[in-house]
């Protein structure tokens, strides 16, 4: 699976914690169509798996159950990945332009 | 309405176009977050229903996902209904790739077993075989003595060392006498290893000496039959060669040692040494395993040890001339049977392609009728990618289909192949196909199935409407013909290779069954004793028991004659020792002579019809109170007495005799080492003088050797109820165990070779055929023009025959480069043997004429009138 900088930011989302859909739009400031797809994406590559909260928990809260994700060990080596690649990114690379 | 409920309405409506399997829990996330996310920001009613927009998207990912495997599964069911359709063609292909992928399974998983996975040892890449050599005489291995253990100590990159002697014992006791295979090691050994018992301990330091009590490690096969598995086993005592020694421990299951053929080694015994024999530097009977210190190469280790060699040459007159080599042990254990596992590799590997090819002509034929298909589909809107992922489906079901009737086949087939290879293989495991060679025929069925869907989408043929319309056709037709015939002509050159290899191993196994081993295999029983126990402690004893079992075995009907000897040939043992021969002066810069040594009771040369070439042979006057005889062969008398009589010299040895004997005869050689190997100097001491401990008894019959074993064994037990015997076999049979590695490469190269040629003459067969029926409309009009029916015939069995011709030119090439696989497998046979390399060519363009003369017959049987009216 390529790897961009949504799939990237949700991944650490999930990693940091955030566990739930719209608790990953808040964090990283994407919209639902563009965070929805890219769990899905994760999902299908086997770097996030999904499950249900339990009923008890929910009702505790009186709230309806959420579905929730995680990270897989994959996932994980996907991500370091991920940030290994934006952290050693060539600065050089990244200059502006100069005006011809 | 709500912003809430517009945000759920907004979602019930996108839930409509995800897949039916996931719409509840879909539906019930997307509810749940919208539900919490209201209730936690009360008031943001616009912002409910912007994140409900998201829902459509995410509904159309879902959508475009179950899409995707959709149109996988509708693939995986066309290509099955093509399949079924077509079912001789589909049967063709899966046959015909079968074959190919079948026999490539079961070589891979002798491969894997035998030259891929490392000995059972601890980082094993860092064991090496220390031996020492003898390079004025060109001996490249000898074992070395036991002073060489202390010798050797202290070597920086070998830090580790220890010293075994391999051997066979018997294990007596409850009446029920046994042969076991096994050493006698050094406490060293283990460690040095990285192995232990499963049960109990390993060996002590002080077991190494011969003053304490006898301990013995049993192997987990011999713990098992013998003992019940019995775990109290440990501190018990059994009876080894006579003598009671305390089990210690057990060795877990397959555990064996270095080199050994055997799936397991059954006792391990210490060393037990006298301080004398540990100071012994003459008798070169112990096998030195290292292990290097780490990050030590090998080549480092072998200059410290080569030095320490130089150094103990010039020393010690004992040692003088005497090289080291290290050897690792991964290497020693699989080096003589490698060359045949690679030969057959390679042979399975060129029969794979030739089946590869042969049905990529079928593939290629069908394509062609399958081109109107093909068009259709892509008029009605199919991209090509979608041909494209529709044909490599296919393709790949085939060959997939294909490697599961290959892995039974390899299944089948393995059995014969390790009987094939014979002892010479050593696995400490059952050789199966197991989940890697599973792996292995898929990752070979995904290759040829990716090859199959590229020829499938890529031959289909140019635009839509021409194919439709059908005006490209003769151009398309033609371009199938000459790609199936370049494919047929590939074939050619393969089988050709095949041909070549198979044909100059047969030669080379037929004139190495036609060497003379120097005795008469015929009709003559051989089998193994060995004397244990107390009662044989006197060389009297000992001699006394070959006298009465002679006797005995004589007495026994349809017994001509009978000998021992201390080692057969071919037997795989050769007892060297170093001689000194009166007169022949020795320096300090010459390497001692070694020379293998036989103890033989009179009759052991009428036994095995070993012809006396000079002097007289052993009487049963020869005894230990009359004055040392010896004979030697025709080898030493040539190496060391040319140009006199070695008559009447006198020999001393360094081994259990050192007085100096006689030489009273000379007999002919005998092949000891193999049959491939010339024959080496040889000395024969009277039983009677020096009684061997261990021995081969020979008996020449008048009838069917095998019929007398059972009267034999029988004698064997009247004379002492408590001696195994052991490796029973007729002279013959040992003869073609010899000749079972060169025969298994000979017999995987020819029937590969057959199959291979086999399918390439239907290969012929099958593209001329194919190209009559595309170019009868081009033979019609040709005839109509005037040209004779024999001009047709000719032009099409001349054109298959130039054709094959090409493909064996390329074929004779590639085996002559590449006969440096076999030449160290050939036997007085040159890899470029023009007999073998003409008879192949010969007959495959033989062979291609017969294959292509039905089809042009059908060519010109044809009414030109017919042919054009059909198209």
């Amino acid at each position: 699976m390529r790897s961009t900088l949504a799939t990237t930011l949700v991944m650490q989302a999930i990693g940091a914690g955030h566990r739930h859909g719209f608790e990953i739009v808040d964090v990283t400031g994407y919209p639902t169509g563009t965070v929805y797809p890219a769990l899905r994406r994760l999902e299908r590559a086997g770097f996030v798996r999904s499950h249900w909260e339990s009923d008890e928990a929910a009702a505790r809260e009186a709230r309806p159950a959420r579905r929730y994700y995680e990270l897989t060990a994959s996932g994980e080596k996907a991500l370091e990945a991920a940030l290994d690649a934006v952290r050693t990114m060539d600065a050089t690379r990244l200059r502006p332009k100069r005006a011809r | 309405m709500t912003a809430l409920g517009w945000a759920r309405s907004i979602v019930r409506f996108a839930s409509r176009i995800v897949p039916r399997r996931l719409r509840s829990d879909w539906l019930r996330e997307w509810d749940a977050e919208l539900l919490h996310y209201t209730f936690d920001h009360e008031g943001e009613r616009r912002g409910v229903v912007a994140r409900s927009a998201g829902a459509v998207v995410d509904a159309a990912v879902l959508r475009t996902y179950a899409m995707q495997l959709d149109l996988l599964g509708n693939d995986i069911r066309y290509a099955w209904r093509n399949m079924i359709r077509r079912p001789a063609f589909t049967l063709l292909v899966v046959l015909t790739l079968a074959l190919g992928i079948g026999v490539n399974s079961a070589v891979f998983a002798l491969l894997d077993r035998v030259l891929l996975q490392p000995p059972p040892y601890r980082d094993s890449e860092r064991l090496v075989f220390m031996w020492q050599t003898l390079p004025r005489l060109n001996v490249p291995e000898v074992e070395a003595t036991a002073f060489d253990y202390d010798a050797w100590q202290r070597l920086q990159t070998i830090p580790e060392i220890a010293m075994l002697r391999y051997g066979s014992f018997s294990v007596t006791g409850n009446n029920d006498p046994e042969r076991v295979k096994g050493a006698r090691v050094t406490a060293s050994l283990m460690p040095v290893l990285g192995i232990a018992p499963a049960i109990g301990r390993a060996f002590t330091p002080s077991e190494d000496g011969d003053d304490v009590p006898r301990v013995v490690i049993l192997g987990d096969g011999l713990w098992r039959r013998r003992f019940g598995g019995d775990p109290s086993i440990i501190g018990r005592s059994i009876d080894i060669e006579g003598a009671p020694w305390t089990v210690v421990g057990v060795m877990p299951r397959g555990m064996r040692l270095p080199d050994t053929t055997s799936a397991e080694s059954e006792l391990w015994l210490p060393i037990r040494l006298s301080a004398a024999e540990r100071i012994n530097d003459q008798r070169h009977d112990f096998t030195f395993i290292g292990r290097l210190a780490p990050s030590v190469s090998l080549p480092q280790a072998a200059a410290e040890f080569e030095a320490r060699a130089t150094r103990l040459a010039a020393e010690r007159p004992s040692h003088a001339g005497i090289g080291a080599r290290l050897v690792p042990v991964a290497e020693q254990s699989v080096r003589e049977v490698r060359p045949a596992l690679l030969v057959a590799a390679v042979s399975v590997g060129l029969l794979l392609l030739v089946a590869t090819a042969n049905a990529s002509t079928l593939l290629i034929a069908r394509t062609s009728t399958r081109r109107s298909e093909f068009a259709v589909r892509s008029a009605l809107g199919a991209s090509r990618t979608r041909l494209l992922s529709q044909a490599l489906v296919e393709g790949v079901m085939l060959a997939l289909l294909g490697a599961l009737v290959g892995l039974a086949l390899g299944g089948w087939t393995l059995r014969p192949l390790i009987a094939l290879f014979g002892p010479s293989l050593q696995t400490s495991a059952p050789v199966e196909i197991d989940s890697r060679t599973a792996l292995f025929s898929a990752v070979l069925a995904l290759a040829i199935g990716t090859w199959f869907g590229l020829i499938a989408a890529f031959r289909s043929g140019p635009a839509p409407g021409g194919a439709l319309a059908g005006i490209t056709r003769s151009t398309a037709s033609r371009t199938a013909v000459r790609a199936r015939h370049a494919l047929v002509t590939c074939q050619v050159a393969l089988a050709v290779v095949l041909l070549s290899a198979g044909g100059l191993m047969l030669s080379s196994v037929v004139k190495l069954a036609r060497v003379s081993p120097g005795f008469d295999p015929d009709h003559a029983l051989t089998f193994r004793l060995a004397l244990s126990g107390g009662r044989y402690d006197s060389p009297n004893a000992r001699a006394g028991f070959a006298a009465d079992l002679v006797a005995r075995l004589g007495t026994l009907p349809g017994v001509e004659s009978v000998g021992m000897v201390s080692a057969l040939p071919l037997g795989g043992s050769r007892n060297a020792d170093g001689i000194a021969i009166e007169g022949r002066p020795t320096s300090a810069s010459e390497p001692p002579i070694v020379i293998d040594q036989r103890y033989v009771t009179p009759d052991y040369f009428r036994a095995m019809r070993i012809p006396l070439v000079q002097g007289r042979s052993f009487t049963s006057a020869d005894t230990a109170q009359t004055e040392p005889v010896v004979l030697i062969n025709r080898a030493m008398a040539r190496r060391y007495f040319s140009g006199s009589s070695a008559i009447g010299r006198h020999l001393k040895s360094t081994g259990p005799s050192t007085r100096w004997a006689r030489i009273v005869g000379v007999v002919d050689d005998v092949r000891h080492i193999s049959l491939s190997r010339d024959p080496v100097p040889e000395m024969y001491h009277p039983f009677a003088q020096i009684p061997a401990d261990a021995f081969s008894v020979v008996i020449r019959t008048r009838g069917e050797p095998a019929a007398l074993a059972p009267a034999a064994r029988a004698a064997v037990i009247a004379t002492d109820p408590n001696l195994p015997t052991y490796e029973v076999q007729t002279m013959s049979e040992r003869i073609a165990g010899s000749l079972a590695q060169a025969r298994g490469t000979m017999l995987v190269l020819l029937v590969t070779a057959l199959l291979a040629t086999s399918l390439a003459a239907v290969a012929i067969y099958g593209s001329i055929w194919y190209a009559v029926v595309q170019q009868q409309k081009e033979i019609g009009i040709r005839m109509a023009l005037g040209a004779s029916r024999a001009s047709v015939f000719r032009g099409i069995v001349g054109g298959a025959v130039v054709r094959a011709a090409v493909g064996a030119a390329a074929g004779t090439t590639i085996a002559l480069l590449g006969g440096r696989l076999l030449r160290t497998m050939l036997f007085d046979t040159r890899t470029s043997d023009p007999l073998t390399h003409l008879a192949v060519v010969t007959g495959v363009l033989a062979l291609t004429a017969v294959a292509s003369m039905a089809p042009a017959r059908r060519a010109i049987s044809v009414d030109p009138m017919t042919a054009l009216r059909n198209e």
